[in-house]
């Protein structure tokens, strides 16, 4: 009997991205979720008493360089070591680039294997561990020739940072095909790399145990490891969740939604249909669409909007907003309306395509990018083509935003 | 699209109400002044309006009274020409029907209103008091920008320049040019924070290398250093010994000298000592023993000799003890009390004679009196003294009472006997009650007087009968017959009503089929069968040609003409129906022509039995005095009321004769009154009454007061005989005393007197008892005090006597010299006794001494014995100095033994003869030299090795603080937060910035397009709401803007708009309003334009002005007005008369 957990991509100490932590309560809760994480992982080797804890690459994002992460990361390394549980250790990409690595000292429980690829036994459970590090950031060819043959009469179990089925050319991250890895001779295949869960393979097992905990809206969902039982016979395995805080997006229609009210009993509605156990917590994007007579009241008091939905968000549960992106159309004016109104937002749309206004426009928000922080200024547009399409776009919005507030009609007030 | 009606069906307080707007005419305006007070509606309608147009929102507030699913909101709308009822009803869809209750599709409505919504509707195509109010502030937010301003009016907006101000003033609050208090500067401020703090908190990783290596040469250093100093440190530790071992080995020397001069005194045990030293403090103690017991032997025997007993007095101690008690005692009480008691009672006997003289009694007599006496007398002296007084006040009352019954006795009979009798008017209003007569009369004058009313007004009701009242009763007509003549009269009009109509109707269906047939007559079938016939003939004819030619040309005439008689055979088909139809409907022309006959013979028969009927009435009505235009049907009412004038007539008549009758009655009592009171005639029955009733009243009064007299006599009399008996008593009792004083006074002295002297004696008497008593109690104890002293005094004589001591003093000085003769002798015989015991004492101390010093002298030979070749020993002392000795020399070989072996292991020597060696050679001076230059050696070095222990600890500290704490990735996460919350503002400020930008670029492009005409309009507008105070309006340009500027007359000036008062403000938003609907109505689209009092602040003139607007707006569109002003309503009729149409609320 041999069982293990096997993680990969904990990007230790890389921070959650979200607007949501603008709350300090909050960041104060699920602030260093990844430590948490990494936390979860080793309670859960303890408490499963399993023989040994599999990491595919990346414990951390290549650019850290703080040593409290490493010390971090030693300290539950020790804890494993002190439950008798061996860890084994593939360096990733980003293992590659950290300069914490060479600096670690690991106690002795901890195996990582080198660039070369090498086979570790343990005779007594009659199981093999191969792996193959990253030597450098990045690895254009295939890794799977540096490993061995398959020990006879044992479990094989292989360590391989991957992109898998990745073009050679344009991937440079140890691509190989599941096919290859099929072809192998191993029993189980633990990889790393790829954020998102997939059981590429049954037979033999080719497992990418996604990561344990998200950063970010582009990594959603409920994150977790693979718990890996081996009984000398069948390997089975089992998905336990490990994020404390997770991330979803969603999307709300408020199609033919005629009073503030309603738009929020529809928004509550979706976010109630969130509701579950997994993670304790959840940061939600909400993204409300269609068309609707509110459209321009809920974008002119929207700073309201985004306080009710809050508050509805944490009446439910541990609810938190990231924000909500607002694709509201009003309902649209009969082509040839000859009103006012309707003759100025056309002509404010007709300047969308007019180039000296355009340039105008340009030279009026360099001003303001010149002055930000150069860590964001690539979101405004890092060439000529990017930072025209951004005008546009916020000349787009700008435009919505000032006919909201024109011509919107009277503030909402209630709630 | 125009508003015709407006049904508020079941809408707010309104139930089933309509205001009704007409259609328009050509001529018309279409200006609606809708009036009512304040609540009557009016806003309720114009949102009834925005509902019916709308729908109705799902929370509405004019659910109060229908609630929610019973709201109705109706209307006619034209829309594209055509007048649409339509009803607006709640619910979520298809809320649009028709009066059939059928769902309309709501696009019926979009396309009059063009898109435009609820609230766009509310703000284009309405105004009221606050936007007015509203738009004057935008005008001067705007500062005359003429863009914005036209912009404004032309959307209904009352807030565009504040709005385009407070969204650039945002983007100004995120990043401004060189302004250093903005949000952006602020985000980027606490960016650079946070960098910081990481900077401060992190240890990276080449730090973490630095301080690996720093950690690793500070131990390298170290060891080096421990090295040196413990090499020092063995080196003075060498040279320290040595110097430690010089003082023990001089002091090994000496001990060897001085052990030689003790070395023969023979070791004996330690306790030796001690042993010898107590025997030493025995001895002396003993020998002290027989000292003292000596001494003290030779003291006692000469104290005793000293001492002197005297026996005699012993012997009498007790006759002596118990003399000193008591008797001695009081012989001294005696001694000191009898001089004060003699003087005592010589004042009580002066105080005696005093008294006795004051009561002038003889001493002789005065022992019979005593306390009990007194008592009584008292007693006897007090009862008759009461019953003294008692009497005096009987006797007093007593007259008193006889002369209240004398004189009662002589008022009652002074009563007059006439109040016995009864007075003839009491009689009188036994049989007659002139009060309830007085009522009755009252009564029936009313009665009548309002009966004769009741008349007048029945005669009244029978209008237009020509009859009067005296004829009344000759009238006779019975409801029967009323009934019969009206229903008959009914019946007949009826009948010829209904004949009337059915003609009519017979008339119509004739013309009708007629028509019908007309038509039928005018599409000419008769001609469609001899055209039939024509080309039936050309078609054989070509037939026959083409039979002959069988060319293409006559084949394609042929084939023409076949189709154009297949056309006509079609057509005469066709034909053959409407010629059936033409006969049937022949048919039916006859027969509608006859019954059109038949219903016109019925209305003549009907006309003539009414003619003849009414005939008949106009003789009634002569009979009835009715004139000949009264309506038979309403004979039965009549009738009703001819038979209630009729009875109260009657009613009358019975009412007037009672009334006669009571005034008789009331003539025949008044007499009779007159004659009983004795009066003169001439009294009205009234005031005999009143008269009649006074006499009896103070009749009753008198006999009342009669009876009273004769009660008050009889009590006076009883008084009178109880008083008689009291004093009778009194006087009894007062004997019965006086002779008992008599009795018990008579053994007394004369002094005692009679009851009133003795009431006046009696304290002195109580006194001189209490006197009395006093001094027979001290006679008796100054006797018995000087009985005691000459018993005492003869006592102590004798025993003086008997004792030989001088009795020339007092009994009481000898007897206290006696006391203390017994004292001193009883103390001498004591002393004696304890002396001869002490010495009895000393001599057991003398013998016992002895034979200890005897003991004590045999041990201390027995232990000098082991010394008796070495040295000679006398005494104790001298035993003692050999023990010391003895010992001196055992301590000197054992220390001498130590300190060889302590040197020995200090030098790390085997034997001592190398210690010697060591010793010897070595110099004090030169060693402490040396060890002095090797401490500061060492001293250097420790403080060397301190640092380098320090340097490693630091390095060691520094390398374990990369503890495993999150702060930096907190920090890090913290910072990653501010720069997405700092990308998103700014994303907000540009787009903002942008639309703002925007935004003024269109209001600019819109001014162009529309201000040549728009402006001459406002102008048009504003000249006549100021009452061409502004004449004209023109513009000025200021950069990329132009600026509105308006004339004024006044001075000819050119006014910029934060120049005009307020009022002229709302002015000119009002023209510019009012222009910019113009501007849209004129593009072939109208909507009613509702104006909610919106004058409230505009004088007649300008509101006439303003209505002038509205009329003109009307013109082309459509205009309603709400106002709660009546004077408003006034003004609009002054000025377009019965052109505009004013609705009442209220109505």
């Amino acid at each position: 009997m041999f069982r293990f957990i096997h993680t990969a991509d904990l990007h230790l100490d890389a921070p959650l991205k979200s607007l949501a932590l603008k709350d300090q309560g909050l960041a104060e809760i699920v602030g260093n979720a990844t430590r948490r994480a990494l936390e979860a992982i080793v309670d859960l080797c303890i408490e499963e008493k399993v023989d040994a804890l599999i990491i595919s690459g990346d414990l951390y994002d290549g650019d850290m360089r703080s040593m409290k992460t490493a010390a971090f990361l030693l300290s539950e390394l020790e804890r494993l070591n002190k439950s008798g549980v061996s860890v084994f250790i593939i360096k990733g990409n980003h293992d590659a680039e950290s300069v914490l690595t060479r600096e670690l000292a690991f106690p002795p429980n901890v195996q990582v294997f080198s660039g070369h690829g090498e086979c570790i036994k343990i005779p007594e459970k009659q199981t093999a561990i191969h792996g193959v590090s990253f030597a450098k950031p990045h690895a254009p060819d295939s890794l799977l020739s540096k490993f061995k043959s398959p020990e006879p009469g044992y479990f094989n179990v292989g360590l391989l940072h991957t992109s898998l089925s990745g073009s050679s050319q344009h991937d440079p991250y140890a691509p190989c095909s599941i096919a290859d890895l099929e072809s192998h001779g191993f029993d189980y295949w633990a990889l790393g790399h790829i954020h998102v869960r997939t059981v590429h393979s049954k037979s033999p097992y080719i497992v990418m145990p996604g990561m344990p905990q998200g950063r970010d809206i582009g990594e959603q969902g409920s994150k977790s490891v693979t718990l890996v039982e081996f009984d000398g016979q069948s390997v089975t395995i089992k998905e336990r969740h490990t994020s404390t805080v997770e991330f979803s997006q969603i999307e709300v229609s408020l199609s033919d939604v005629v009073e503030w009210r309603d738009a929020l009993d529809a928004i509550k509605l979706a976010i109630s249909n969130l509701v579950d156990e997994r993670s304790q917590h959840k940061i939600i994007r909400i993204e409300i669409m269609g068309s609707t007579s509110l459209a321009w009241k809920i974008r002119r008091d929207f700073d309201l909007f985004y306080e009710q939905v809050s508050g509805i968000a944490q009446t439910i549960g541990s609810i938190w907003i990231d924000k909500i992106v607002n694709k509201l159309e009003p309902i649209s004016i009969e082509i040839g309306s000859d009103d006012a109104r309707s003759e100025l937002i056309n002509s404010m749309e007709g300047l969308l395509e007019n180039a000296s206004f355009n340039l105008r426009a340009e030279q009026e928000i360099e001003e303001i990018i010149s002055e930000l922080p150069p860590e964001i200024r690539y979101l405004f547009g890092e060439d000529e083509s990017e930072r025209s399409h951004a005008i546009k776009v916020f000349l787009e919005e700008g435009i919505k935003e000032i006919s909201a507030r024109m011509l919107s009609g009277e503030r909402e007030t209630s709630s | 699209m125009r508003l015709r009606r407006l049904d508020l069906i079941r809408y707010g307080h309104f139930t089933d109400f309509t205001i009704d707007f007409g259609a328009k005419h050509e001529s018309d305006i279409d200006l609606h002044i809708i009036y009512g007070p304040n609540e009557a509606g009016k806003s309720t309608s114009f949102e009834g309006f925005l509902d019916l147009l709308f729908g109705i929102p799902n929370r509405s507030k004019y659910n109060f009274l229908h609630d929610y699913e019973n709201m109705r909101i109706g209307g006619a709308l034209e829309i594209g020409g055509e007048a649409v009822d339509l009803i607006r009803i709640k619910k979520s869809k298809n809320d649009l029907i028709n009066p059939a209750g059928e769902t309309v599709l709501a696009g019926i409505l979009a396309s009059g209103l063009r898109g435009i919504d609820r609230d766009q509707y509310r703000a284009m195509f309405s105004l009221d008091d606050d936007t007015i109010e509203a738009g004057g502030d935008d005008i001067l937010a705007s500062q005359g920008d003429l863009g914005e301003l036209l912009f404004s009016a032309a959307a209904g907006l009352t807030d565009l320049g504040a709005v385009l101000e407070d969204a650039r003033s945002e983007v100004d609050d995120f990043s401004k040019k060189r302004a250093r208090k903005t949000e952006l500067a602020e985000l980027k401020r606490n960016l650079k924070d946070i960098n910081d703090e990481i900077r401060s908190v992190d240890i990276p990783a080449s730090t973490y290398r630095n301080l690996k290596e720093r950690r690793d040469s500070a131990s390298k250093l170290l060891s080096s250093s421990k090295i040196l100093r413990d090499d020092l440190i063995s080196q003075k530790l060498k040279i320290q010994i040595i110097i430690d071992c010089l003082e023990p080995f001089d002091t090994l020397r000496k001990h060897q000298s001085n052990l030689a001069e003790v070395e023969l005194y023979p070791a004996v045990p330690e306790t030796h000592l001690t042993t010898a030293e107590n025997l030493r403090i025995s001895l002396v103690n003993e020998k002290a023993n027989l000292r003292n017991g000596e001494n003290q032997k030779t003291i006692e025997q000469d104290k005793l000799r000293d001492t002197k007993l005297d026996e005699a007095i012993v012997k009498e101690k007790e006759v002596l003890k118990f003399l000193m008690d008591v008797p001695k005692a009081r012989a001294q009480t005696a001694l000191e009390d009898i001089p004060k008691r003699e003087l005592e009672l010589s004042s009580l006997t002066d105080d005696i004679d005093d008294l006795l003289a004051g009561l002038e009694f003889t001493a002789d007599g005065f022992e019979q009196i005593n306390e009990i006496v007194l008592a009584e007398l008292e007693e006897l002296a007090n009862e008759y003294r009461s019953e003294i007084n008692q009497l005096s006040n009987s006797r007093k009352e007593m007259s008193a009472a006889l002369e209240a019954f004398e004189d009662l006795q002589q008022e009652n009979t002074l009563q007059d006997s006439s109040v016995t009798d009864p007075h003839p008017i009491e009689l009188l209003f036994k049989e007659v009650d002139p009060n309830h007569l007085l009522i009755s009369k009252d009564m029936n004058s009313k009665a009548l007087d309002e009966t004769t009313g009741s008349l007048d007004r029945a005669f009244h009701d029978l209008a237009p009968w020509t009859g009067t009242k005296e004829l009344l009763d000759t009238v006779k007509l019975s409801e029967n017959e009323a009934n019969r003549f009206a229903s008959n009269y009914a019946d007949l009009l009826d009948a010829q009503k209904k004949a009337k109509a059915s003609v009519d109707e017979a008339e119509a269906n004739y013309n009708a089929v007629q028509a019908r047939l007309d038509t039928i007559k005018a599409s000419g079938i008769a001609d469609l069968t001899n055209n039939a016939r024509e080309i039936k003939e050309n078609r054989d004819t070509l037939w026959s040609t083409h039979i002959e030619s069988l060319s293409s040309s006559t084949a394609n005439e042929f084939e023409q003409s076949m189709r154009e008689y297949d056309l006509v055979q079609d057509s005469r088909i066709l034909a053959s129906e409407n010629l059936a139809r033409l006969r049937e409907l022949e048919a039916e022309v006859s027969a509608a022509e006859a019954l059109m006959k038949t219903r016109k013979q019925q209305l003549s028969k009907a006309s003539e039995e009414f003619e003849e009927n009414k005939s008949k009435m106009d003789d009634l009505f002569t009979k009835l005095s009715l004139p000949e235009h009264f309506d038979p049907r309403d004979l039965p009412a009549w009738q009703t009321k001819l038979q209630n004038a009729q009875r109260i007539k009657l009613e009358l008549k019975d009412k007037t004769e009672a009334f006669k009758n009571i005034e008789a009655e009331v003539n025949r009592v008044s007499n009779l009154m007159t004659g009983a009171l004795g009066v003169d005639n001439g009294e009205d029955l009234r005031a005999l009454n009143n008269l009649a009733i006074s006499t009896i009243d103070s009749l009753t009064k008198s006999k009342a007061k009669y009876e009273e007299n004769k009660n008050s006599v009889e009590r006076a009399q009883k008084n009178l005989t109880g008083r008689e008996s009291e004093v009778s008593d009194c006087e009894k009792k007062i004997a019965a005393i006086q002779s008992r004083w008599g009795a018990i006074t008579k053994p007394l002295p004369d002094g005692i007197g009679n009851m009133d002297k003795f009431i006046l004696k009696l304290p002195t008497l109580r006194q001189l008892l209490l006197k009395q008593n006093e001094k027979i109690k001290i006679t008796r104890r100054v006797s018995a005090m000087e009985k005691d002293r000459d018993t005492f005094s003869d006592q102590v004589k004798d025993l003086s006597t008997k004792l030989d001591e001088p009795s020339a003093d007092e009994p009481l000085i000898i007897a206290q010299k006696l006391q203390n003769r017994l004292s001193n002798a009883l103390v001498t015989n004591e002393r004696a006794k304890g002396i001869v015991e002490k010495i009895k004492e000393a001599d057991n101390i003398i013998s016992s001494a002895n034979s200890a010093i005897e003991q004590l002298e045999n041990k201390l030979s027995e232990l000098s014995e082991p010394y008796q070749n070495v040295v000679e020993i006398n005494n104790i002392e001298e035993f003692i100095d050999a023990i010391q000795l003895s010992q001196k020399a055992v301590t000197l070989r054992n220390e001498i033994k130590r300190l060889e072996q302590l040197i020995l292991d200090r030098l790390s020597c085997e034997e001592m003869s190398d210690a010697e060696d060591i010793l010897t050679t070595n110099n004090l001076l030169e060693l402490q030299s040396q060890l002095a230059s090797i401490s500061s050696d060492l001293e250097d070095a420790e403080s060397d090795y301190g640092v380098k222990i320090g340097d490693l600890r630091a390095a060691n500290d520094a390398l374990e603080k990369v503890g495993g704490d999150s702060l930096p990735a907190q920090l890090e996460e913290k910072r990653q937060t501010l720069l997405a919350d700092l990308a998103e503002k700014t994303k907000k400020a540009l787009s903002l910035r942008l639309g703002v930008m925007a935004a003024r670029q269109a209001i600019s492009s819109y001014r162009e397009q529309h201000k040549s005409g728009m402006l001459s309009e406002t102008e048009i507008a504003f000249r006549a709401l100021t009452a061409e105070k502004y004449n004209a309006l023109r513009t000025q340009t200021d950069g990329n803007n132009e600026i509105l500027l308006a004339m004024r007359e006044s001075d000819k000036r050119s006014v910029a708009v934060s120049e005009m008062s307020k009022g002229t403000r709302f002015q000119l938003y009002l023209a510019l309003r009012l222009a910019g609907y113009k501007q849209y109505v004129s593009d072939d689209m109208i909507l009613p334009f509702v104006a909610d009092d919106i004058m409230e602040t505009f004088d007649n003139n300008r509101t006439a002005a303003a209505l002038r607007l509205m009329g003109e707006i009307s013109n082309t569109g459509q205009a309603l007005y709400f106002t709660h002003h009546e004077h408003v309503v006034g003004i609009a009729n002054d000025l377009f008369g019965t052109k505009v149409k004013v609705h009442d609320l209220r109505n």
